[in-house]
C-alpha cells in the first residue's frame, strides 16, 4: 500500500518509492541514505510532533513532516535486515 | 631532489565520522574539533614529518557529498576538480559503512587515490558489527586502515600507508585511475544522462552488493535508542533541555566572572605601571586609554567565550546538541526560522562575534541573514556589567529582575523581528532541516578543550585586530584638539556627543555624557561604564552617587533598553559585514536596530512618564 513517509507509523518500515522534492533537496536526502528502493523506518517523533526521526542506511535522520509528505513509500514487511540480504533495486 | 618531494594528503569525510579528531591526531596542531559552528568551512592545513618524508595534510569540509550544492560541498568539489593531491584520506564511520561509501564512490569517480580510514571500530565491535577488512579492501581495490581517531590509535599505520600508497602511485605514473566497477557505474549512469536520479540508487546497489559478504550490521544502536527514549520523551525532553541550558549559563557566568575580574585587574595594574614610567602624557594616554583599555576589554571576555564554547563542544561531541536543535525546531518554525538558529542564539549570550560566525551552519540563505540580523539582540557578556551597574544603582531592591527583563526582551524582539523578516524575504529558500542525528558518544577532554580554545583564539584574533584599529580612531577623536582632557566635553568626541545629546532627550537621558558613553560603547559595550566614570571624573564605584543626579529610574530603564538594542559593537559590525558580504545590508541593519532602539526607549520613557513612574 502506497503512502507518504509522514504517514508511516512509529516502529514501522517502508520501502521508498518516489521522492517528489526539488532536485537539491532530493540530492541531500539521497546522500543521507534516503534513496528510492531502500527501506526506511520511523524511529520516533519529537515531543511536539515535528520533526520526526527516521532510520535510513543505519543512521538516524530527522525530517520535518512537510518534507516527509513528499516522500512516497510502500509499507509492507520490510525490515532492515531482511532487506539487506535480498535487496533489489527498482529501476 | 625528487626525494624531498612533499606528499599532499587531503582529508575528507561525512560529518560525525571523527575527521577533525583525526586531523588533530595527525597534525598535532590546535585545530577545531567536531562539526558545529562554521567549522571546517575554512581550509585548514597541517605539515608533518613522518619517516623522513614531509606530508602536507589539507582538511576539506565535512560533507555528505561532493556534488556542488552547499557552500561546503562547493569547496570540496572545486578543490578535488582542480587539484591532484597524492592521496585522499576518507574517514569512515564503520557503524554507517554503506552510507559513508556513497561519497567514496563519488571520490573514486573523480579518479582520486583514495585511502579509507575506518573509524569507531571499538564502538562497532561493542554493537556487534562485523567487518572483514582484508576482503573488503580487496573487493573495493582500496587500502583500508582501522583507526581510532580520538585516541590517535593506529595513526602511524595510516601515515605509513599514505607514504607507501603515494610512492606506489608515483611509480604507476601518477595517473589517476578509476576502478573498473566505477567505470561501469559511470557508463550506466551515462546511459541515463537525462535521468540522473538513478545515480544514487545505482551507487548504493553496487555498494550493498560489494559490501554484503564482508559486513554484518546490526539493525539499530540500542544505546542511542535508549538515551533518545529519555532525551526526546514527551514528558522529560523539555525539562531536561531547560535544565541543561540553565546549568550551562549558570556555570559559565559563575566560573567566568572571577576570571574576567582577574584579567581586568591585570590590565588595570599594567595601566598603573605605565603611569609610573613618566612617559610623555600623549604617549602614556595612548597606551593606557587606547591600547591597554581596548585590548584589555577584548581579552577579558576570553574566559567567558572559552567556557561557553567548552560546554557547546561538550554537547556537540556527546550528540545532545543535534537533539536540542530538533527540539527547538517546531517552536522556531512558527517564527519563520528553524532549529538551526538556536545555537547562534545561545552563543550570542556570550559574544555576538563567534555567534554570527556560527550562523554558517544554517544552509538556507534567508534564515542565515535573519539569524545574523537578530543576533545582536541577544545580550552579550559585555552588556551584562552595564545592566548590573545601572540596575544596582537605580533598583537596589531587585536588580536581578531588571537584568532578566532585559535578557528576555532581547529574545522576544529577536523572535518578533525574525518573523517579520521571514515574511519580507519570502522569495528565498527555506531551511529544510534534513539533519543526521549522530549516535551518543562520550566526549574526550582533548577534543572539547581544543575546540573551545580554537574558538577563543579565533575571537581574540578577530576582535583584537578590529578593536586595535577602532581604539586608534576613538583615541584620536577623544584626544583632539591637542591638550584637552581625554574624552572630555571639549574633545572632538565630546563636542559630537553634545551635538547629538538633544536627540536622546525624549528618551530620558539627554545629558551629553550619555551620548558620549554610547559612542564609546560601540567600541565595546562595557566601555560605557568606564567612559561615564572618566567623564564624571570618578571611579566606577562612585557612579552610584553621581548618576542619579542626571537620570531618573525611568530614564535608567530607557537607557538600558537602548544599550540592549542600539548598535552592535565594532567587532560585531565587522563580522556582520564579512558574513553577509554586503555593505548595504550591514548599513541597513545598523539603521534598523538604531531606529528600533530609539522607538522602544521613547515608548518606555513616555508611556512610563504618563503612568507616573
Amino acid at each position: 500500500m502506497s503512502k507518504t513517509l509522514s504517514q508511516l507509523n512509529i516502529g514501522h518500515t517502508g520501502k521508498i518509492r518516489e521522492i517528489l522534492t526539488d532536485h537539491i533537496t532530493k540530492e541531500r536526502l539521497e546522500s543521507l541514505g534516503i534513496i528510492k528502493g531502500l527501506s526506511i523506518t520511523t524511529v520516533r517523533e519529537t515531543p511536539l510532533g515535528c520533526p520526526r526521526i527516521y532510520r535510513a542506511l543505519n543512521t538516524l535522520v530527522t525530517l520535518r513532516n512537510k518534507l516527509a509528505k513528499q516522500i512516497i513509500i510502500e509499507e509492507g514487511d520490510y525490515h532492515g535486515e531482511v532487506q539487506r540480504n535480498n535487496r533489489s533495486i527498482n529501476r | 631532489m625528487e626525494k624531498c618531494r612533499e606528499i599532499t594528503a587531503v582529508l575528507i569525510g561525512n560529518p560525525n565520522t571523527g575527521k577533525t579528531s583525526l586531523l588533530n591526531s595527525l597534525t598535532g596542531m590546535s585545530l577545531h574539533v567536531g562539526n558545529w559552528p562554521g567549522k571546517t568551512v575554512e581550509k585548514k592545513e597541517g605539515r608533518i614529518c613522518f619517516q623522513g618524508k614531509k606530508i602536507k595534510i589539507i582538511d576539506l569540509p565535512g560533507t555528505y557529498s561532493i556534488a556542488p550544492y552547499s557552500e561546503e560541498e562547493k569547496i570540496s568539489h572545486i578543490y578535488l576538480m582542480t587539484q591532484k593531491p597524492d592521496v585522499v584520506i576518507q574517514t569512515i564511520d564503520v557503524n554507517a559503512l554503506e552510507r559513508n561509501l556513497l561519497m567514496t564512490m563519488e571520490l573514486l569517480a573523480l579518479g582520486k587515490h583514495l585511502i579509507l580510514a575506518f573509524n569507531f571500530n571499538k564502538e562497532a565491535k561493542r554493537r556487534g558489527i562485523q567487518v572483514n577488512i582484508p576482503k573488503l579492501s580487496a573487493e573495493l581495490q582500496l587500502p583500508i586502515i582501522r583507526i581510532e581517531a580520538h585516541t590517535g590509535e593506529n595513526i602511524d599505520a595510516l601515515l605509513e600507508e599514505v607514504v607507501r600508497y603515494s610512492d606506489q602511485k608515483k611509480e604507476e605514473g601518477l595517473e589517476e585511475k578509476i576502478p573498473d566497477y566505477i567505470l561501469n557505474l559511470k557508463k550506466q549512469n551515462q546511459a541515463y544522462l537525462y535521468d540522473d536520479e538513478l545515480t544514487h540508487a545505482r551507487a548504493i546497489k553496487l555498494i550493498q552488493t560489494k559490501v554484503a559478504p564482508y559486513y554484518k550490521a546490526t539493525r539499530s544502536n540500542q544505546k542511542t535508542d535508549r538515551i533518545d527514549a529519555f532525551v526526546l520523551n514527551k514528558y522529560t525532553a523539555f525539562p531536561l533541555f531547560f535544565l541543561v541550558m540553565f546549568l550551562i549559563f549558570k556555570t559559565t557566568f559563575t566560573v567566568s566572572t572571577p576570571l574576567i575580574e582577574m584579567v581586568d585587574g591585570f590590565f588595570t595594574l599594567l595601566g598603573k605601571g605605565i603611569t609610573h614610567l613618566g612617559l610623555p602624557s600623549v604617549l602614556s594616554s595612548f597606551l593606557i586609554e587606547g591600547i591597554i583599555g581596548g585590548l584589555g576589554s577584548v581579552i577579558s571576555f576570553a574566559p567567558l567565550i572559552f567556557i561557553l564554547f567548552f560546554f557547546i563542544a561538550l554537547l556537540e561531541d556527546s550528540g545532545y546538541l543535534g537533539r536540542s536543535v530538533i527540539l527547538m525546531d517546531r517552536i522556531f518554525h512558527r517564527f519563520g526560522i528553524s532549529g538551526r538558529s538556536f545555537i547562534p542564539m545561545i552563543l550570542g549570550f556570550g559574544c555576538n562575534v563567534p555567534a554570527i560566525m556560527a550562523t554558517r551552519t544554517i544552509k538556507a540563505q534567508r534564515e542565515r541573514l535573519i539569524a545574523i540580523f537578530t543576533n545582536s539582540f541577544m545580550s552579550c557578556g559585555a552588556r551584562l556589567p552595564v545592566y548590573l551597574l545601572f540596575a544596582g544603582i537605580f533598583f537596589p531592591k531587585n536588580p536581578g529582575a531588571v537584568v532578566m527583563l532585559l535578557y528576555a526582551t532581547g529574545v522576544v524582539i529577536a523572535f518578533v523581528v525574525s518573523s517579520i523578516l521571514a515574511k519580507l524575504l519570502k522569495g528565498h529558500e527555506e531551511e529544510t532541516m534534513i539533519m543526521e542525528l549522530p549516535p551518543y558518544r562520550l566526549p574526550t577532554a582533548n577534543n572539547v578543550l581544543r575546540n573551545a580554545w580554537f574558538h577563543t583564539k579565533g575571537f581574540l584574533r578577530k576582535a583584537g585586530t578590529i578593536i586595535f584599529g577602532s581604539v586608534l580612531i576613538i583615541w584620536v577623536l577623544a584626544s583632539l584638539p591637542w591638550g584637552v582632557e581625554y574624552g572630555s566635553e571639549n574633545s572632538l568626541i565630546g563636542a559630537f556627543g553634545k551635538t547629538i545629546a538633544p536627540y536622546f532627550k525624549p528618551l530620558g537621558f539627554g545629558h551629553w555624557t550619555f551620548a558620549v558613553a554610547l559612542i564609546f560603547g560601540v567600541v565595546a559595550k562595557e566601555v560605557i561604564i568606564g567612559t561615564l566614570g572618566t567623564l564624571y571624573g570618578v571611579g566606577s564605584e562612585a557612579l552610584a552617587l553621581v548618576l542619579p543626579h542626571h537620570l531618573s529610574p525611568l530614564g535608567a530603564i530607557s537607557f538600558l533598553f537602548f544599550v540592549l538594542l542600539y548598535l552592535p559593537c565594532l567587532a560585531t559590525i565587522a563580522v556582520i559585514k564579512k558574513e553577509t558580504n554586503s555593505l548595504k545590508s550591514t548599513v541597513l541593519q545598523l539603521l534598523a536596530t538604531f531606529s528600533l532602539a530609539w522607538v522602544i526607549s521613547f515608548l518606555i520613557y513616555n508611556i512610563g512618564s504618563k503612568l507616573g513612574f
